[in-house]
């Protein structure tokens, strides 16, 4: 199975193409929040980011929400934002920040509206008009399958996820990497059981030494907080669903991150290199956080197995749902992009399946809408770090 | 020769994931007696005995005997050890598979 060596996407000049040239309406203040979503609701084609937070947060968390919020608006997929801010300052700096990336910018701040945000929305309504003119006029282009960066998450998981969703991606993973491609896998706590396997498949001591660092911190954090993740897991569900050990469940888990070497460990959130492989990145278990991480770290593109459902997406990557589980296929025809549940009622081997399904996500970066973007699901969930002064 | 499962008629009714994997899981419920339909990892079938009892989907089966305290794998990977030996075709399962982190929280 080999992947076409182009695909038709959005040339950046600084970065990895993008698989969609969506217009943002980033509000980077809680303070902007309603006005944000009323921008959103006269502008249906645009995705929303907005922060519930953005002032008096401090150390390491500020940093993070701050990069977080930058790179999101500066992501591959994002062709132009309408930025919505308090004050002057604050817009200045993250307009310059989008600029210097080549995205196109609108700013707005209740500091020059007169701290009025009905007269904000009405300026950002137009301005987005005029982006998303200027966005559909912009063309796709050749750009190579190896500057894709996928990332795969699992949520909602059952014994369908770990015996073929999961292992499925896991071939198309392999794939991607042997056409140059990048993919990345999370939710540090997944791999509890599976680390000695996992430092192994490193590619250098120094990306074990790194990644070993990454799931020590994140058990601190649970052990600190009197979380004890060896018990009670795997739980009664999944010992109904032919689980035995905490180990078996993990490899369940990491399956969908393929069978490649590991060539480097990321922190949650850290930029995927522009090198091909696979990459693990430390985050927190809950989906938004975790796909939010990876996204802002630059992927383009989220594949989401599922087990019993879960409607969950990216707002800036598209998020391809993908189940093995039969009932979850038939129930949920407008959720699930790519069923896989012939391979677990035994009629079509996992192979044979890997083909189409990789023939799916090209389409999806030509601009295929997938079940997420139809249904406006997307979202993104930035972590806090610390408590706000 | 193998035989490609994509080739065959018969539905697969069980999953060996890795072919270095000493269990195998069933894809429906099967009774005692019952000789699964099995696929390696390659996507051949291949053979394996008779189960000895009745076994669920998505459990797993000894696709081999499996000696008291010796490695039970299935991914490729240790996913714990046999607390008793493990006739092929057995259920694997609570009853004679305990993990590693387990069995390091009860010594």
């Amino acid at each position: 199975m080999k992947l076409p060596e182009h695909f038709a996407g959005f040339t950046r000049s600084d970065d990895r193409p993008g698989i969609r040239n969506n217009l943002l309406i980033l509000s980077v203040c809680g303070l902007n929040a309603p006005g944000a979503r009323k921008v959103k609701t006269a502008l249906p084609e645009a995705v929303l980011i907005s922060t519930m937070y953005g002032r008096g947060q401090v150390g390491d968390d500020k940093l993070f929400h701050d990069a977080a919020l930058t790179h999101l608006a500066c992501h591959p997929n994002t062709g132009g934002v309408i930025l919505l801010a308090p004050d002057k300052a604050m817009r200045e700096r993250y307009q310059a920040d989008i600029e210097a990336h080549g995205r196109l910018c609108k700013g707005f701040s209740l500091q020059e509206s007169a701290e009025d945000s009905e007269q904000l929305v009405r300026s950002a309504i137009a301005a987005g008009q005029e982006l998303l003119t200027a966005l559909k006029e912009q063309q796709r282009q050749s750009c190579p399958v190896s500057s894709l960066a996928l990332a795969i998450e699992c949520g909602h998981s059952d014994a369908s996820s770990g015996i073929v969703a999961n292992p499925l991606c896991g071939d198309l993973a392999d794939v991607l990497i042997g056409a140059g491609g990048s993919v990345v896998i999370s939710e540090t706590l997944e791999w509890t059981g599976t680390e000695a396997g996992l430092y192994q498949r490193c590619q250098s001591p120094q990306v074990a030494q790194k990644l070993k660092q990454l799931v020590s911190a994140r058990h601190r954090i649970a052990a600190n907080a009197g979380q004890k993740i060896h018990i009670g897991n795997p739980g009664p569900q999944n010992h109904a669903g032919g689980i035995t050990t905490l180990e078996e469940k993990s490899h369940g888990a990491i399956a969908k991150g393929g069978t490649t070497n590991i060539v480097g460990a990321l922190e949650q959130g850290e930029a995927v290199p522009p090198h091909a492989g696979l990459y693990l990145m430390d985050t927190p278990t809950l989906s938004p956080e975790s796909i939010t991480s990876m996204v802002a770290a630059g992927a383009q593109l989220v594949i989401f197995t599922t087990g019993q459902g879960n409607p969950y997406g990216s707002a800036v990557a598209p998020t391809l749902k993908l189940t093995a589980n039969p009932d979850t296929a038939r129930r949920l025809p407008h959720q699930i992009d790519f069923d896989a549940s012939a391979a677990f009622r035994g009629m079509r081997t996992r192979q044979s399946l890997v083909p189409e399904l990789a023939r799916l996500i090209i389409s999806v970066c030509e601009g295929q809408v997938v079940a997420c973007e139809a249904l406006h699901e997307g979202d993104e969930s930035i972590s806090r770090l610390s408590p706000s002064i | 020769m193998s035989v490609s499962a994509t080739e065959s008629s018969q539905a697969v009714t069980a999953l060996l994931l890795n072919n270095a994997d000493n269990v195998y899981c069933v894809l429906r419920d099967h009774q005692a007696g019952e000789s699964p339909v099995l696929v390696d990892a390659k996507g051949n079938i291949c053979s394996c005995s008779a189960l000895l009892e009745p076994v669920a989907l998505g459990h797993k089966v000894a696709r081999v005997s499996i000696d008291k305290q010796a490695p039970v794998i299935k991914y490729g990977a240790v996913v714990g050890f046999a607390t008793q030996a493990i006739p092929a075709g057995s259920h694997v399962h609570l009853h004679n598979l305990i993990g590693s982190l387990q069995a390091k929280l009860a010594s």
